[in-house]
C-alpha cells in the first residue's frame, strides 16, 4: 500500500497535533490526511501579526532553509491579493498591483513561527512558464497553503484549488474580494464549498483586511482536502516512487523536471486529468455559484474601447502626452527648477561650501573634493534631491496609476499585433514598459514570457532601447527645456524605429516564433490611493537608496580625477570620439565613463552641459543606447547568463556611439 | 468555424483546442473543450477578446485561427444562461429569448 494510504490510517492530521483546535471543519469521507514527514504543522502561537517579520524578497527563497519554521505558502490566480495576505502577515510589504507578473519572484517573511511565502500568481502547478517553475518549487515544499481565490472568478480559481487538493497539501481556502463579487452579483454558498472541498473556505475582503484573523486561525487546523476520487488509483503506482503525494501527481501529469528529480520517465496523463479535474471544478461550481445581475458592463466595455486600435491607440497617445506633459513639464520644469534652481542651488549648496570651506579653507583639494564643482557632498545631493527626487518621484506615481487601474494588461492586448513584428506577444510589453521604470526589475519580469526566445529579445531590447525611471525623467527634462517639439519628435522617432529594427533582426536571426497571446485580463479598477502612494514612495526611497552609494562614489572618482588632471587626459583621449565623432562637449567623456556606472549619471551630466541644437538629440540618443547601468547587467547575467549580458554589453555601447555620430554627422551634413 | 471566424459574436461553444499545451492552458483558465463562452469579438486586426461570465481572456490571433468554436444562437443567451456551467437567478437576459430562470 502506498505511503500516503497508510498515513491515511494514522490521521496524522495538522488539526490533530494542535493543542485547541476549535470547531473546524470535519475531515469528509475522501479527504486525505496529512502525510508523516512531509509537511509540518504550524503551533497554536503562529502566524501572530507581524511578529519579527523580516521578509526579504529572494528567488532563491525556494532552496533557502527557513530554519526549522513550517512554511505557509500564498498560493493563488494572478491579481487575487495574495501580496495582500503577505504584507498583513509579515508586516512586510511587497508590491500589490493590477496585472498579471507582480509578483516576479518569491518573497519570504516571518510571522510568529512560521515562515510565511509569497508566490507568483499561477492557473495551475505545473511549469508552462519560469514564474511557474518557481511557483511550483514552493508548492512543492509548503507545509500549509494558503490559497487564495477571487469570488468573482470561482469557476476560474478553483481549478488550481482543486489540483492543490488533488496533491495533498494541508490548505485553507481564502474567499477574497467578496466586495467584487457582490458588486458583480455573484453569490457564493461557501458552506457546500467547505463539503466539496473538505477544507476551511474563509469570506475575505483583502484590502480592508477583513476575515484575516480567522484566516490565521484557520491556518493551524488547515488540512488535505478532498482529490479527485478518480484520481486515487493512478496515483498509487507513482506515490512509492517518489517522497511526496504532490511529486506524485505532477509526475503523472507529465511534468519533465520533477520526474528527472526521482530518475522517473513522465507519466502522459495531463491532458486526461486535467479534463477530469475541470470537470469536477464546473460540477462543484454549479452547486456553490449562483451567479445574478451587478455591476461591470460599464468597465467591460470601457476595457474595450481601450483594447480595439481604432479607440485604443488613440487613447494610448493621450496618456503617453499625459505622462509627457506631467513629467517633462511640470515636474522636470517647474518643480525641478524649483527644487534644484532655488532650493539646492539658492541655499543648500551655498550652505554646504560654507560649512566644508570653514573646516578646509575655500580654496585647497580638500575643498575642491568636497565642495568643489564635482564635489562629493554638494553633487550628490544636488543630483540626488534637487534634480532625481522629484522626477523619480513624479514617475513612479505615474507608474503606479497605471499597474493598479488593470491599463498594462489591455495594452498588451492593444499591442499584441505590433509586437508580433519583432517576435514578441503583447504580453511583452508589460517587462517593457515596467522597464521605463527600472530596467533590473523589468529584467526579472521577462520571467511571464512564454519561451526563452521571447525573453531574450525582451531582454535585449530593454536592455538596448528603454531608457529607465530617472534617465527618463532627466531625457524629457532635456528635451522639453533645452529641446523643443522638433527635436521631440525626431528622439521619439529615432528610438521607435531602432525599437522596431533591431526587434526585427533579432526575431529574423533567433530560432523558433513568438508564441500566442492567451491572458486572461484582471479587471479594471480605480487605483487605491494608499496603495499608490506606499508603492510611489516605497520606489522612490529604495532608488534613492540605490542611487546614493553610487552618486557617492562617482562625485569622489570625478573629484579625484578633476583634482589630479586625470580628467582633462580623459577627455584628451576620448576626443576624437565624443567631440570628432559625435561633435558633443569634450566634457561629455565623463558623462560616457560614469554611465557605465549609472544610466542617469550619465544624463544628468549631460543635462548640466546645458546643450543646444543637435547636440540635445546627439546627446539624449546617445545615453538612451548607452550600456545598462551596474544592477541590470548582474541581473541579465542573472537570469540571461554570460555570453547573452556579454553581447548586450558590447552591443549598447557600439549601437549607442554609431547611432548617435550617424545623428550627429548627418545633422553636420544638414548645417544643423 | 474558428474562434477567428466568429468575428463578433456569440455565444459560442468551443470544440476543439488542437494544441496539447494550449489545451492544458486553456482548461486551467476554464476556456476548454466544450466550454460556453458568452461572446467573441476580434480586436482590429489583432487578437480575439473572448467574455465569459466574468472573465475576459485575450487570445493571440494565430492561436484563435485554430481553435473550433460553434456558434450557440438561440440556445444559450450569455452569462444568465441555463445551459451555462453556473446557474443564475436573474430572468431579465433571458426575457430577450423567452425564457426564464
Amino acid at each position: 500500500m502506498s505511503e500516503v494510504s497508510d498515513q491515511r490510517k494514522e490521521g496524522n492530521s495538522v488539526g490533530d497535533v494542535l493543542p485547541h483546535v476549535t470547531a473546524g471543519v470535519s475531515s469528509p469521507p475522501g479527504a486525505l490526511e496529512r502525510p508523516a514527514g512531509a509537511p509540518r504543522p504550524l503551533q497554536s502561537d503562529g502566524l501572530q501579526p507581524h511578529s519579527g517579520a523580516s521578509a526579504v524578497a529572494a528567488d532563491e527563497a525556494s532552496t533557502s532553509p527557513s530554519q526549522g519554521k513550517p512554511i505557509v505558502v500564498l498560493v493563488g490566480n494572478p491579481n487575487v491579493g495574495k501580496s495582500l495576505f503577505f504584507n498583513a502577515f509579515t508586516g512586510q510589504y511587497v508590491d500589490v498591483s493590477n496585472y498579471p507578473g507582480t509578483t516576479i519572484e518569491i518573497a519570504r517573511g516571518t510571522a510568529g513561527d512560521v515562515t510565511v511565502v509569497d508566490t507568483p500568481g499561477i492557473y495551475g502547478v505545473s511549469a508552462f512558464t519560469a514564474e511557474e517553475r518557481v511557483a511550483r518549487e514552493v508548492i512543492r515544499r509548503a507545509d500549509v497553503v494558503l490559497n487564495v481565490v477571487d469570488a468573482s472568478n470561482l469557476e476560474r480559481d478553483l481549478f488550481l484549488t482543486q489540483q492543490l487538493c488533488d496533491m495533498g497539501l494541508p490548505m485553507v481556502v481564502a474567499l477574497n474580494l467578496m466586495d467584487e463579487a457582490d458588486r458583480r452579483g455573484v453569490k457564493v454558498d461557501a458552506k457546500a464549498l467547505v463539503e466539496e472541498l473538505g477544507v476551511e473556505v474563509i469570506s475575505t475582503v483583502a484590502v480592508k483586511r477583513a476575515g484575516f484573523g480567522e484566516v490565521r486561525e484557520a491556518l493551524r487546523r488547515a488540512r488535505p482536502g478532498r482529490p479527485n476520487p478518480d484520481l486515487e488509483p493512478r496515483l498509487a503506482r507513482w506515490e512509492t516512487r517518489v517522497a511526496r503525494r504532490g511529486d506524485a501527481l505532477l509526475v503523472l501529469e507529465g511534468d519533465q523536471e520533477v520526474a528527472a528529480e526521482y530518475g522517473l520517465e513522465p507519466g502522459g496523463a495531463r491532458d486526461e486529468l486535467y479534463r477530469a479535474r475541470r470537470v469536477r471544478v464546473n460540477r462543484l461550481a454549479a452547486r456553490v455559484i449562483r451567479q445574478g445581475t451587478g455591476a461591470g458592463a460599464f468597465r467591460s466595455r470601457l476595457g474595450g474601447v481601450l483594447m480595439r486600435p481604432l479607440t485604443g491607440f488613440p487613447i494610448l497617445l493621450l496618456v503617453l502626452a499625459c505622462i509627457y506633459f506631467f513629467l517633462g513639464v511640470l515636474v522636470a520644469q517647474t518643480l525641478v527648477g524649483f527644487t534644484e534652481g532655488t532650493v539646492m542651488g539658492g541655499y543648500v549648496e551655498p550652505f554646504l561650501r560654507r560649512l566644508v570651506a570653514s573646516v578646509a579653507g575655500d580654496s585647497g583639494t580638500i575643498f575642491q573634493l568636497f565642495a568643489g564643482s564635482y564635489g562629493v557632498i554638494t553633487l550628490t545631493i544636488t543630483y540626488l534631491l534637487g534634480l532625481l527626487l522629484p522626477l523619480v518621484l513624479g514617475f513612479y506615481f505615474l507608474m503606479a496609476l497605471l499597474e493598479d487601474c488593470g491599463y498594462l494588461p489591455r495594452l498588451a492586448a492593444l499591442t499584441d499585433r505590433l509586437m508580433g513584428s519583432i517576435g514578441l506577444n503583447g504580453l511583452a510589453v508589460i517587462p517593457m514598459i515596467l522597464g521605463l521604470g527600472c530596467v533590473t526589475m523589468a529584467a526579472m519580469s521577462t520571467r511571464m514570457l512564454g519561451s526563452e526566445r521571447e525573453r531574450k529579445i525582451a531582454t535585449a531590447l530593454m536592455a538596448l532601447t528603454i531608457p529607465c525611471s530617472a534617465q527618463l525623467g532627466i531625457i524629457a527634462a532635456v528635451l522639453a527645456g533645452q529641446g523643443g517639439a522638433w527635436v521631440t519628435a525626431a528622439y521619439l522617432a529615432i528610438m521607435i524605429v531602432l525599437l522596431g529594427g533591431i526587434g526585427r533582426l533579432l526575431d529574423r536571426f533567433s530560432p523558433g516564433r513568438a508564441s500566442d497571446l492567451l491572458l486572461d485580463l484582471p479587471p479594471l479598477r480605480l487605483p487605491r490611493p494608499g496603495n499608490v502612494f506606499n508603492k510611489t514612495f516605497r520606489k522612490t526611497w529604495s532608488f534613492l537608496k540605490e542611487a546614493a552609494v553610487y552618486f557617492l562614489a562617482g562625485s569622489a572618482v570625478l573629484s579625484i580625477l578633476d583634482v589630479s588632471g586625470g580628467l582633462a587626459a580623459i577627455q584628451r583621449a576620448l576626443a576624437p570620439l565624443v567631440t570628432g565623432w559625435l561633435r558633443l562637449p569634450p566634457e561629455s567623456a565623463e558623462a560616457f565613463m560614469l554611465g557605465m556606472v549609472r544610466r542617469e549619471f550619465a544624463a544628468v551630466r549631460l543635462y548640466d552641459l546645458a546643450l543646444s541644437g543637435s547636440s540635445v538629440l546627439v546627446a539624449m540618443v546617445t545615453v538612451t543606447l548607452f550600456v545598462p547601468c551596474l544592477a541590470s547587467v548582474l541581473v541579465i547575467l542573472k537570469e540571461r547568463g554570460r555570453t547573452f549580458t556579454a553581447l548586450v554589453w558590447v552591443g549598447s555601447v557600439g549601437l549607442a556611439f554609431l547611432v548617435g555620430g550617424v545623428v550627429a554627422q548627418v545633422a553636420r551634413l544638414a548645417g544643423w | 468555424m474558428t474562434l477567428l471566424e466568429a468575428k463578433r459574436r456569440g455565444p459560442l461553444r468551443i470544440v476543439r483546442i488542437p494544441d496539447e499545451r494550449t489545451r492544458a492552458q486553456c482548461t486551467r483558465i476554464g476556456m476548454h473543450e466544450g466550454a460556453t463562452v458568452d461572446s467573441a469579438e476580434v480586436l482590429g486586426g489583432g487578437p480575439v477578446l473572448v467574455r465569459r461570465r466574468n472573465q475576459e481572456i485575450c487570445v493571440g490571433r494565430q492561436l484563435a485561427g485554430s481553435i473550433l468554436v460553434e456558434p450557440l444562437a438561440g440556445d444559450s443567451c450569455g452569462p444568465a444562461c441555463p445551459l451555462a456551467a453556473v446557474p443564475v437567478e436573474c430572468g431579465r437576459r433571458h426575457r430577450r429569448f423567452g425564457r426564464r430562470t
